[in-house]
């Protein structure tokens, strides 16, 4: 009688991650991002061809600012990470994976990973599905926007990571109240800030990852909002993603979680 | 199952040194020091009494405040070359819920470091061993409780691991499962590993080990055979009870025997002595039977079972606990089922107990 030796931190990670996105394609949470992403893109598309004075590229920067940068982009990872390590203690099966030699880092990495491509993933089929969408009926257009649109995938693809990070660590720090820490967080540091008057909305990652995709300013008195350039904008987004994820593995990694409901 | 990817350690051992765990102002575990070789062994202890605690501790799920645990060798929280050989089996009957059985315990064998194949079909024998071969593409989800532990003690045996953690292995399982869980209990400490369960349910114990180890008020009060701390507890007078003829004239001449300090006749054919000699008192009731030709019908000791010993050792533990007394609680337990620490766990226990002193001034 002899147990395999320790898998490595890639297999662990790989196993981790084939878990959790299993878990989440099994439950509900896959469905309701689905459909959120589909009516995020089915309002903008039905505003676009019902009305005859919205003009495409407009249609499809509102669909951006309101249906992905202030809807999808939050939603999406608080559905996929803010449970990934809290849902596990509070429904007491944290043992099952702290018990196994893969190690606490791999945990944590291996939840955010599911987490973040299921969110990107659907970003990403919902920007390229808009794009198409409201330029289906100007084929030019179709083409000469397309590098706009990547564009500002990019930097919600970007912002997403963050927020993952950041739902991971909520989850994390305080298991027992992670759903509603991250959405507070996500709702009044994010959202709220990303409006907040001048140099205020510095503090929201949203906020910075609008001027990586050259979105236009809105919200209180948006012409003193400082210009940041996409590269301290993007530096800036993924140092604070890091900085999330590292927080969420130290947890992790020292905590007992002590189960409170045994 | 495979013996591919294996790699050889330490023998299996569970070894803890003066551990103390609390929960703020609640003390969980006080100053358990024991060493646990190959075998089964029943850790008992009524609700509360630090059971689980002692079993997440060992299981690397929480860290001890004072003193040390190790298995085979080596501290368990978050050490993957500890946890690889640990397997454990939770009480709380939480599952995901979402999955189905095999891919639930395959999905556990991964995080044990196994490919695909090998853990799909590890995960297969598993579950085949524990009754659950025509379930296990069904999701855990409608499975009953009996099937759910089933399922959960199938993910703490896949990968193989030298110590078994149960927590409370047979809660909710009718007679047919608890038969299948109990040989597969069996045949891992047979196959030489540590098997530790937990349990309140005194009869569990008894038919699966002898080695026992007692916990009350988060103190172990007992460690050992249970004929051996029986033998050892002198100052808990002996009870035997006799179904004779005539229980008047047997208790009659059993008076003047030496070690006979009491005897009650629960009615006119059965009487039950109390006595501080058993040997030289089943002797003395023989000779009497034959000398007296009483015709005997039977002759046992109520504290023969796990139930009595359990109760005695309790009560005393709670009389003493929260006092001075604790250290006496500690000293009623035989020193010959104490561990004999080497000199690292002595220095660890030296430094715990200093730590405590700290603490306390």
């Amino acid at each position: 009688m002899s147990a395999p030796s320790v898998p490595s931190l890639g297999v662990g990670i790989a196993a981790v991650f084939r878990l959790q996105l299993l878990r989440i394609w099994r439950g509900n949470k896959l469905r309701l991002g689905i459909i959120s992403t589909v009516m995020a893109i089915a309002a903008v598309g039905i505003t676009r061809y019902t009305s005859d004075t919205v003009v495409p590229s407009e249609a499809m920067e509102k669909g951006f600012t309101w249906g992905f940068f202030r809807m999808l982009v939050f939603l999406l990872p608080f559905l996929f990470t803010s449970g990934a390590i809290a849902e596990e203690v509070e429904n007491r099966t944290f043992p099952f994976l702290t018990a196994r030699p893969v190690g606490r880092f791999a945990i944590t990495t291996g939840k955010f990973a599911a987490g973040t491509l299921l969110s990107i993933g659907l970003l990403i089929i919902g920007a390229v599905l808009l794009h198409v969408i409201i330029y289906a009926a100007t084929p030019t257009a179709l083409f000469e926007q397309a590098a706009q649109t990547t564009k500002v995938t990019g930097a919600l693809v970007l912002v997403a990571i963050f927020y993952c990070a950041v739902c991971t660590m909520w989850g994390a720090l305080v298991p027992e109240a992670a759903g509603i820490v991250a959405a507070l967080y996500l709702a009044v540091v994010e959202f709220g800030g990303s409006l907040m008057p001048g140099v205020f909305r510095v503090v929201s990652m949203n906020f910075h990852a609008q001027e990586v995709a050259g979105m236009p300013k809105t919200g209180l008195m948006s012409t003193y909002a400082p210009d940041i350039s996409p590269a301290i904008g993007s530096a800036l987004i993924a140092f604070v993603t890091v900085a999330s994820l590292t927080i969420a593995a130290i947890v992790v990694q020292v905590s007992e979680y002590r189960f409170s409901k045994a | 199952m495979s013996e591919k990817k294996k790699t050889k350690g330490t023998e299996p051992s569970v070894r803890a040194v003066g551990l103390s765990k609390w929960y703020g102002k609640v003390t969980a575990l006080q100053d358990v020091s024991l060493h646990l070789s190959p075998g089964i062994w029943g850790l008992l202890g009524p609700n509360g009494s630090g059971k689980t605690t002692f079993l997440r501790l060992a299981a690397g799920q929480i860290k001890p405040n004072l003193g040390e645990i190790q298995v085979c060798g080596v501290n368990p929280f978050a050490r993957p070359e500890a946890l690889r050989r640990i397997g454990l089996c939770p009480e709380a009957d939480a599952m995901y819920d979402e999955l189905t059985a095999h891919e639930f315990v395959t999905a556990m064998a991964r995080l044990s470091g196994y490919d695909k194949s090998e853990a799909a079909d590890r995960a297969k024998d598993a579950l085949v061993a524990f009754g659950l071969k025509d379930a296990m593409e069904r999701k855990v989800g409608g499975y009953s409780r009996g099937m759910r532990q089933r399922a959960k003690l199938a993910q703490s045996i896949v990968h193989d691991p030298d110590v078994l953690l149960l927590d409370e292995p047979l809660t909710g399982t009718d007679p047919t499962s608890r038969a299948v869980i109990l040989n597969q209990v069996r045949q891992r400490a047979d196959d030489g590993a540590v098997v530790l369960f937990s349990t309140h349910v005194l009869h569990e114990v008894e038919a699966l080990t002898e080695q026992v180890l007692l916990i009350a008020r988060g103190q172990l009060v007992a460690h050992g055979q249970v004929h051996e701390i029986r033998a050892l507890l002198e100052e808990h007078p002996h009870h035997i009870r006799v179904e004779c003829e005539d229980a008047r004239r047997l208790g009659a001449q059993l008076l003047a025997v030496e070690g006979v300090v009491g005897m009650r006749f629960l009615n006119a054919h059965c009487v039950e002595f109390e006595t501080r000699d058993p040997d030289s008192t089943y002797a003395a009731i023989a000779n009497v039977c034959v000398e007296q030709d009483l015709d005997l019908s039977s002759m046992t000791s109520p504290d023969a079972t796990l139930e009595a010993l359990f109760h005695y050792l309790v009560e005393h533990s709670t009389r003493g606990a929260g006092t001075g007394a604790d250290a006496a609680v500690g000293s009623a337990v035989p020193s010959a089922f104490r561990p004999k620490p080497d000199a690292r766990a002595a220095k660890a226990s030296a430094k715990a107990s200093a730590k405590s002193k700290g603490a306390n001034s």
